[in-house]
């Protein structure tokens, strides 16, 4: 059922399919303007296979943040995976050995992938960088399958419905044109679906992200694997245009330019893209009548400016301000502008296959940092439908407890079941999938993202449809959206954030911010949710407003709950039992009124001044 | 047995280099934490100076002005960083000006010398022969020079007072800062030094064996793997790292494929920074939160 | 009367755009005096120590040092003037030997200080505080939080302060170490060093000091011998700010 929305012709521009066709229009009436004229057709067609390249790394370094530096590597791997296969193999169509070189491209990104879960941004940069220089010196030397330094210059042609399709010709120029389409479409796809949002927000933090069970890894294997699908295609095809395959047609200067595209033409946007490539074939059309050495002084010279002075927020900053853009009254345009009826949450399915698990368990557990414990013979316990306070002085330790029990930091001694099951040595997004949510001192949403998105990450691994079939928005992963929004709204709705859903996480005030933190976590129906100073910042009536939602989430076959906390209003609110923890190891723990009178604990916080919260506590009791 | 001399002379000359360069990486890093991934190209300016501008006077005296040169180019280099970081670049973004400004002293050396090869050296002709090996005079003096200029180097780091507030600045800038250690200062000094390292090792490298722009990259590239090997975060480990790594290197030439040297150099980088554990240390994800 | 060594008028700090902690605040301090702040978190007493430091900008306000206006120098001339701050949490250079760390405390470049000067106070340093004698070439990260916080002042007494300013030194310390830190910084008003600490250990704080502030939302109020404050003053003064206890962080 169609809702109609003031502006229903925006969102219809934002689809995908209509920015194709209407590019396609736009492509093919410059391409006839050009009057068969073989020079501006040359540089028409050089610039499409800029842009195909400037789709396909944009996709890492605009949408994914990640500082992929072999683009020129994928798109060789792509131009010299057609041709040794079209002459190797005899009789293969040649649309077939396209797809191998894609194919054999993607694998290439899935190999730069490995590196990249956990890297911080120039060690990703150092693998990619070396990888691209590997790559050189394998074509450069493996003389009887590359050609060597002279290379490959028996390129099939380019054979499409029983036709040749020569290069320099119009058909050329349109099957460039249908290639930069796929591009694009494919791209701007996996961009608005989950696979988008997971990159986006693995971006803002990885850790975060992970602790709501995505794996990094896959997202940005995916990515990777695609963006090289992406070069890949435009390098078997650059084979067909060049007729020839040498190993300096891919070398930094190649990379250069395909950065400079994707930069000027402005990072994570569908136009950049357009509008980079049209700039970086200006540039080589100016730069053709100079020395190949002053070329490249120009391009690195600009490519020096535009590294420096390009602004370090302005990849998020231009995501952030496009955001700002979409959600503005209704529906984020993520996807379809009309939602289905809202289905039940029970439509999501169980999380976890087998037992339901009732304890959550730290048993004997040691950290130790650099020789100094932070944590010495802890053990805690939590088990379903109670609500338990962590507390001490700062420095105790309870922060180093909740991450032994994430799996953010490995224990030296001792163990961490959930259930039955030991969660030492496992990766945050593993033990989050085993059911254990947290959140942190800080709330760690993703800035960028409207607060439904940011609450929808939550969902991810519950999705039926798969990567691929996310990528191309196929009509099952169109029905996990509408469902992840449905469940999300309600979820936003339980603690009281439905107001919110449509604005940018990074803009709602401080305290809503908390509350869609949490209800990201219980998105992932999780078993035991830990809470890292939920009450941080929060003044007394949104203090009690947060109680009484945990006690609420907890009620009824609900999860554990882990509070930690310095404000004894809240704990006093809503834990059953408190455990103390002092200088790493557990002073004591019971139920919360006696630990709260202890002696020893007040004297850990308060010296002398025991009697004063004695006093207050007969006078909230009394 | 005679093999062993050869291989060790080989191993050490060219392993001096690399790690001149990993000393220079590591030093950059730790206090700026900026990837000099122009390294190669200050080394590639290295060999051209040695080998062509001063190619007239006695060797020790170019080499002399060529660490006089490196600093120099160190403190252009840091005057770079400093105006990205006011325009607001993040790390990788000026690591990759780094890159950047690497290409664009390649292109101009190419540009101003036709794109071709350089030999800084050699600094002594002749051979001597153990076994059925030659070993160049040539290498065997530039490995004891290359060492020696290592061993000062991880001496000033480890040593002085001076390489200690460079720790400190690095590791712990606002402890260091509150006692009114003056932090920039430290920092454009790393530079400096790095500089004078990534120089001095293009000038041997060059010594060792004719250099092109081309060959700029991938021998910093070896430089970067000996520092993952070692410790990036240890000027002295990756130093030793390098060292390592060019042992490993000189046998796989020798016993495997000469060709594929760098493939595997940097197979071997791949898989290092794929698996290697202090890049998946628990703590060091903390950070990329 | 003497001029005080310390002296801050209607000073207004925070993390910039209109997000002022401390609001017109005053303190002053005299030399030889040892005063305290406490207050609950949140109340601005970390950006209180920063903003004096000079590692925090001022919104508006002054800050007096022995008469000067300081309000505008940078952290590193603060120090050399003799006002040091040590930061929160026992932080030390843990890749570096405890030696390496007091030497560190007043390197220079270029150097300020002769080699045989620097020779002394390392000795006064580690007569002072034998641990650290002990430990000299350990290196500072295999110290205990107790023995850190001790080199921590020990860096401090490096650079002969004329006021020490302590960021909650009690924080995440075993109580046997709080009573060394604080025997240690009782003595030193008798040298004439003055003292101004922050902290949340309330007993300490007040049984030390001559003065205490309390500061609460960023307003702080009028100083008082420590002696004179009573239970029913100090619970009032908390939670007119947030509602929250004496030593809740």
């Amino acid at each position: 059922m169609r809702t109609p929305t003031s502006a229903w012709w925006r969102d219809r521009l934002r689809s995908p399919a209509v920015r194709v066709f209407l590019g396609g229009i736009a492509f093919v009436l410059v391409g006839l303007s050009m009057n068969g004229d073989g020079y501006y057709l040359g540089l028409y067609t050089v610039g499409v296979f800029t842009y195909i390249l400037a789709v396909s790394l944009n996709l890492l370094l605009g949408f994914a943040g990640l500082f992929a530096l072999a683009q020129q590597a994928l798109f060789g791997m792509g131009a010299y995976t057609i041709v040794i296969v079209g002459t190797r193999v005899g009789s293969l169509p040649w649309i077939v050995c396209l797809l191998i070189a894609m194919a054999v491209a993607a694998v290439g990104g899935l190999l730069l992938a490995l590196p990249t879960a956990r890297l911080r941004g120039d060690y990703l940069a150092l693998a990619t960088l070396a990888f691209a220089v590997g790559f050189q010196q394998l074509v450069s030397n493996w003389i009887s399958v590359t050609g060597g330094s002279s290379g490959l210059v028996d390129v099939p042609t380019a054979r499409l419905f029983g036709h040749d399709i020569e290069p320099q010709t119009d058909a050329f120029l349109w099957l460039v044109g249908g290639a930069a389409a796929v591009s694009y479409l494919w791209s701007a796809y996996l961009v608005r679906s989950r696979i988008g949002r997971c990159l986006h927000a693995l971006r803002d933090s990885t850790l975060a992200t992970e602790s709501v069970g995505i794996n990094p890894t896959v997202i940005r294997g995916f990515a990777f694997a695609v963006s090289g699908a992406l070069a890949g295609l435009g390098g078997g095809l650059f084979a067909a245009y060049q007729l020839v395959v040498v190993p300096t047609q891919y070398g930094f200067s190649l990379l250069i330019l395909i950065i400079l595209a994707v930069l000027i033409g402005g990072i994570g946007t569908d136009g950049g893209p357009v509008v980079g490539a049209v700039l970086v074939t200006a540039l080589q059309r100016f730069t053709t009548s100079l020395h190949p050495a002053t070329a490249t002084v120009v391009y690195a010279a600009i490519l020096l400016v535009v590294m420096l002075s390009f602004r370090g927020g302005a990849i998020g900053l231009a995501l952030s301000l496009w955001q700002r853009v979409r959600p503005t009254n209704h529906a984020p345009a993520a996807g379809p502008s009309w939602v289905g009826p809202k289905p039940a949450t029970a439509d999501l399915g169980p999380l976890r296959d087998g037992p339901i698990i009732d304890r959550l368990a730290m048993t004997a557990v040691d950290v130790v940092f650099g020789g100094v414990h932070a944590l010495t013979g802890v053990s805690l316990s939590l088990r379903r439908g109670e609500v338990v306070g962590l507390i001490g002085p700062n420095g105790a330790g309870k922060t180093t407890a909740v991450n032994a029990m994430t799996g953010v930091i490995r224990p030296a001694k001792g163990r961490v079941e959930v259930g039955e099951a030991s969660m030492l040595g496992r990766r945050p997004y593993r033990v989050a999938r085993m059911g254990v949510g947290r959140t942190y001192q800080h709330p760690q949403l993703s800035p960028g993202l409207s607060v439904l998105e940011n609450v929808m990450l939550g969902f991810d691994r519950s999705a039926r449809a798969t990567l691929v079939e996310a990528s191309v928005h196929s009509p099952r992963s169109r029905d996990d959206e509408r469902r992840f929004r449905a469940a999300s709204a309600e979820l936003l709705d339980r603690v009281g954030a439905q107001e919110f859903a449509d604005r940018v996480a990074g803009a709602v005030p401080y305290a809503v911010q908390r509350k869609v933190e949490l209800a990201r976590v219980l998105a992932g129906r999780p078993a035991f949710v830990l809470l890292d100073e939920p009450a941080a910042g929060l003044n007394d009536d949104e203090r009690h407003e947060l109680g009484a939602v945990i006690s609420s989430i907890a009620a009824e076959g609900g999860p554990g709950v882990l509070v930690i906390e310095h404000n004894m209003d809240l704990v006093r609110q809503v834990c059953a039992r408190v455990v103390v923890l002092v200088n790493g190891s557990v002073l004591l723990s019971g139920p919360t009124d006696e630990v709260l009178r202890d002696p020893r604990v007040v004297e850990v916080y308060l010296g002398a001044h025991a009697e004063v919260v004695q006093e207050q506590a007969e006078v909230s009791n009394g | 047995m005679s093999s062993l001399i050869a291989i060790l002379v080989d191993a050490l000359a060219f392993g001096a280099v690399y790690a001149l360069v990993a000393v220079g990486f590591s030093i950059v890093l730790r206090a700026s934490r900026v990837a000099q991934f122009g390294a190669g190209y200050v080394g590639l300016l290295g060999a051209v100076l040695l080998g062509n501008v001063f190619s007239a006077l006695p060797s020790w005296i170019g080499l002399v002005l060529c660490a006089i040169a490196g600093a120099v180019l160190g403190l252009v280099f840091y005057a770079m960083i400093v105006v990205g970081r006011r325009l607001g670049a993040s790390e990788v973004q000026l690591s990759l000006a780094c890159l950047a400004a690497g290409l664009l002293i390649g292109a101009i050396v190419d540009w101003s010398h036709n794109g071709g090869f350089f030999s800084a050296g050699p600094f002594v002709g002749g051979y001597f022969t153990i076994g059925s090996d030659a070993v160049l005079w040539n290498e065997v003096v530039t490995a004891i020079i290359g060492l020696a200029v290592l061993g000062l180097f991880c001496l000033v780091v480890s040593r002085t007072m001076l390489g200690k507030a460079m720790t400190a600045a690095a590791k712990a800038p606002d402890v260091a800062a509150v006692s009114g250690l003056q932090t920039s200062r430290v920092v454009m000094i790393a530079w400096v030094l790095a500089g004078t390292a990534l120089l001095l090792a293009g000038s041997l490298f060059g010594a060792l064996a004719p250099v092109s722009s081309n060959s700029a990259f991938p021998l910093a590239i070896k430089g970067f793997a000996g520092a993952v090997v070692g410790g990036v975060d240890s000027p002295g480990g990756a130093a030793l790292g390098a060292l390592l790594l060019s042992v490993l290197d000189v046998l796989f030439i020798r016993y495997v494929n000469a060709s594929y040297d760098e493939m595997f150099i940097f197979g071997l980088l791949f898989v290092l920074l794929a698996f290697r554990p202090s890049g998946l240390r628990r703590g060091a994800t903390l950070r990329l939160a | 009367m003497a001029e005080p060594i310390l002296e801050v008028r209607n000073l207004r700090a925070g993390y910039g755009r209109g997000r002022d902690v401390l609001r017109d605040v005053e303190l002053t301090v005299q030399p030889g005096e040892f005063v305290s702040v406490l207050g609950p978190n949140g109340a601005g007493k970390s950006t209180l120590m920063n903003t004096l430091a000079g590692r925090l900008p001022v919104t508006s306000g002054t800050i007096l040092f022995a008469g000067e206006d300081i309000t505008q120098l940078r952290p590193g001339e603060r120090v050399d003037r003799g006002l040091q701050l040590a930061l929160e949490g026992h932080r030390v250079v843990s890749e570096l030997t405890v030696e390496d760390n007091l030497r560190l405390a007043v390197f220079r470049i270029p150097r300020r200080l002769g080699r045989g000067e620097v020779e002394a106070r390392l000795a006064d340093v580690f007569d002072r505080f034998p641990v650290l004698a002990k430990f000299r070439a350990k290196s500072a990260g295999m110290l205990s939080g107790g023995e850190q916080q001790m080199l921590v002042i020990g860096r401090l007494l490096m650079g002969r302060p004329r006021l020490l300013l302590l960021d909650e030194p009690s924080l995440g310390l075993a109580p046997v170490f709080v009573q060394q830190v604080y025997r240690e910084l009782a003595a030193f008003h008798s040298e004439e060093r003055s003292i101004l600490l922050v902290e949340q250990n309330v007993q300490a704080a007040l049984e030390l000091s001559h003065r205490t502030f309390v500061l609460s939302l960023g307003v702080i109020t009028a100083g008082r011998e420590s002696k004179e404050w009573s239970q029913s003053d100090l619970v009032g003064s908390y939670l007119r700010g947030s509602g929250e206890l004496p030593g809740n962080l």
